[in-house]
């Protein structure tokens, strides 16, 4: 397991902090535009992901890729997570994870 | 030649003669601890001393110097008013005879000189309690025996009731009354066998004028709170004739002093300020408005609770919160139950403590708080709300609501807003926060209590005299499957089946004794005794019809159809492997029972139900920023 580069727990307001950087976040999927996907981030605001394959709309998708300036990740995996998950609780774990408790994770 | 002073004069002029004009010597000069510069000076007639102020006007006169200790000078112009409801003489015009003199005769210097802490409160504000007696205020004599052989001295209160002076002051200039003022005390201590009170407070709240009807008739009633300076509270009232006489002099916000009031009983429905105690207010009775802004009586009291906290308050509680205010929604109408019609608004507030919860505004506080409120959001400002007496409802979550004792304070000017505030700015504004007042997410357990394995025998649940019911978080280990159910009678007894087991008999029908019947088919229900374990232990449970089939997704009768009569002892393993190692939720009943001769703990399933993730996770963030919480 390569753990040199560890993805981050993001949403789109936290993706900010970490350009440049690996991050991990989940999108519900708004539209699919060629080979970019544009959908919403855990905390309500949008998110472009490059470089992903299309995915169908209202399904989440967790994104693992290079923050790269604003509002958009360089997509490295996408995983479809079904029409069923928790925003709520994934941005409440975003919070956790880059506040308090950092030191958890990176 | 020493100069003659009038002898008398002390006691005169503070008997009332304003027109003595007599020769006196100064004592002591002493500027009084106010903004204003001002001279207190103690004169002497030769025999008694006396306090007097000094008009402004001659200040020049202790300030060159001309009057000092032992200046003989005459009062040519001097008037008494009343200051605090104490009588001050104030001298406006002297002269000064001579500036050096030697003490002429042996003043007695009065008690009053000894705090004279307290004389300088007359301007300045309200001093805390220091002075001898511990009273706040005006200084007690009562103790001391200098005073008892002369006439109440000039500026302070005399002593109680034993004691009654003759009438002291006439009618010159304020109104005086006949009788020497009752000392003043903190509310903290006010009692029914208190005897003569008199009270200094602000008043925090004004009720509003209500009529009522009952069986004697009419009456209105109005009632008004006070907070005086050691924060001590107490509820006035006054009925019918009373309440025309107080309901225009009592002003919220303004500080007043009130005696001869009777002490009754507080009722703990309506009134819900800390003291046992509520004040009577009658005919008699005096409500004084205190000119001095008083400082040292703050305008309000607060008992700020932490939204999270407000969670495991009871229903209908009272309590006092604070919070910004995150989302407003506009007025609607509703339909009481009594056919009236009442405005409500519900806004969420938010604190550090990583709650929201839901404020329910009723009738005018609508109209009034809410609009402004309203308008504040939506000009992107998040205000500062504080409620004062706001009731605890669990309808849907908990959530608060106004009553009419309740007051808003929006953007109040005290240190816990200005916390609040800055919390937001920092953080507070993007943290994430759970309402305690939803019930959106089903199955959240609020009510629950969650435990660990090990808590169970740790904490000695079940030893009490009721059953303890716990949650616990836990997966099956291990299934007996000897005697997984029983066979039991189907038979109702009232609305509930009668489930006690049945004997089969000889002719192969079923026999319940309770019932007394005989019948040909039964029911099977679950016993299954299981072992369950967290991270903390391991215990054995057992579980019955309903929670079996939760856990093992089958009834009963089709398990035991396919081990004895099916025979097929695969399908069966399987279906009870697969809840094996699983995470569950289960609700618990944990008693201790007489077994033979020992006492044992006797747990059991009430429910069982599959970790449900989302609202898993809910929960544990829950208890995480509970844990995170400083405040």
């Amino acid at each position: 397991m390569d753990t040199s580069s560890p993805a981050v727990f993001a949403n789109a307001e936290l993706i900010k902090m970490y350009t440049g950087r690996r991050v991990r976040a989940v999108v519900q999927v708004i539209r699919n535009e060629g080979g970019v996907l544009v959908g919403k981030s855990t905390d309500g605001q949008q998110l472009t992901v490059k470089g992903s394959p299309a995915f169908p709309l209202s399904h989440f998708v967790e994104v693992i890729g290079i923050a790269d300036g604003n509002q958009s990740i360089r997509a490295e995996i996408s995983t479809d997570l079904g029409e069923n998950f928790d925003a709520v609780a994934y941005d409440g774990l975003c919070q956790l994870a880059n506040g308090k408790h950092r030191k958890l994770f990176l | 030649m020493a100069p003659t002073l009038t002898a008398g004069a002390i006691s005169a002029v503070e008997a009332g003669d304003l027109e003595l004009r007599p020769v006196v010597q100064v004592v002591e000069v002493k500027p009084i601890q106010s903004t204003q510069e001002r001279y207190r000076v103690v004169f002497s007639d030769g025999a008694a001393t006396g306090q007097v102020m000094l008009a402004t006007q001659l200040n020049g006169l202790v300030k060159d110097g001309k009057l000092r200790r032992g200046s003989v000078v005459q009062l040519l112009e001097y008037i008494a008013s009343t200051i605090q409801s104490r009588r001050i003489i104030v001298v406006l015009n002297m002269e000064i005879l001579i500036m050096e003199c030697e003490i002429i005769g042996n003043p007695k210097l009065s008690a009053n000189l000894i705090s004279q802490k307290v004389l300088s409160s007359d301007n300045s504000g309200y001093p805390r309690a220091q002075s001898i007696n511990g009273a706040s205020g005006s200084v007690r004599n009562n103790q001391n025996s200098m005073i008892n052989g002369k006439n109440a001295p000039t500026f302070n209160p005399t002593a109680q009731p034993s004691y009654k002076p003759p009438p002291s002051y006439k009618n010159h200039g304020a109104i005086m009354k006949n009788e020497a003022p009752p000392r003043i005390i903190p509310i903290s201590a006010l009692n029914p066998y208190q005897g003569r009170w008199a009270i200094k407070a602000r008043v925090t709240a004004k009720g509003d004028l209500r009529r009522y009807n009952n069986a004697k008739g009419d009456g209105k009633v109005f009632s008004f709170d006070l907070l005086d300076s050691d924060g001590g509270e107490i509820r006035a009232t006054c009925f019918n004739s009373v309440v025309d006489r107080f309901y225009d002099v009592v002003e919220a916000g303004k500080v007043f002093m009130i005696s001869k009031g009777s002490l009754k009983p507080a009722q703990k429905n309506f009134n819900h300020l800390n003291n046992q105690w509520e004040i009577f207010l009658e005919a008699t009775s005096v409500v004084e408005l205190c000119q001095d802004e008083d400082n040292s009586i703050p305008t309000q009291q607060f008992n700020f609770k932490l939204i999270s906290d407000v969670e495991n308050v009871e229903n209908n509680s009272i309590v006092d919160i604070i919070g910004i205010v995150v989302s407003v929604n506009p007025s609607v109408t509703i339909l009481r139950k009594n056919g009236m019609e009442t405005q409500r608004r519900i806004l969420n507030l938010k604190d550090a403590s990583g709650r929201s919860v839901e404020v329910t505004l009723w009738g005018e506080f609508c109209n009034r708080e809410g609009r402004e409120l309203q308008e504040m959001f939506d000009s992107s400002a998040f205000p500062v709300l504080a409620v004062k007496a706001g009731k605890v409802n669990d309808f849907s979550g908990k959530s608060v609501g106004t009553i009419s004792s309740t007051q808003l304070f929006i953007n109040p000017n005290i240190a816990e807003a200005q916390n609040l505030r800055d919390w937001f700015d920092r953080e507070g504004k993007t943290a994430t926060s759970l309402s305690i007042s939803n019930d959106v997410m089903p199955g959240f357990h609020r009510n629950e209590v969650r435990k660990t394995v090990a808590q169970i025998k740790d904490e000695g649940l079940g030893r009490g005299d009721k059953p303890d019911w716990i949650t616990i978080k836990a997966t099956i280990s291990f299934i007996k499957t000897d005697n997984f159910c029983y066979t039991a009678c189907p038979l109702m007894i009232g609305d509930r089946k009668c489930s006690k087991k049945v004997t089969k008999q000889g002719n192969g029908r079923w026999c319940c004794d309770r019932c007394d019947r005989e019948l040909e088919e039964c029911d099977y229900r679950y016993l299954l005794q299981a072992q369950v374990q967290d991270h903390t232990g391991v215990t054995w449970v057992t579980a019955f019809q309903e929670s079996g089939e939760e856990i093992l997704g089958c009834s009963a009768k089709e398990l035991n159809t396919i081990k004895y009569e099916v025979q097929d002892d695969s399908r069966f393993g399987e279906i009870i492997r697969c809840c094996l190692f699983e995470e569950y939720i289960l609700k618990l009943k944990v008693k201790e029972e007489l077994y033979g001769d020992e006492q044992k703990v006797k747990i059991s399933v009430v429910k069982a139900e599959k970790v449900n993730p989302s609202l898993e996770s809910r929960y544990l963030l829950d208890q995480i920023s509970k844990i995170s919480v400083s405040m």
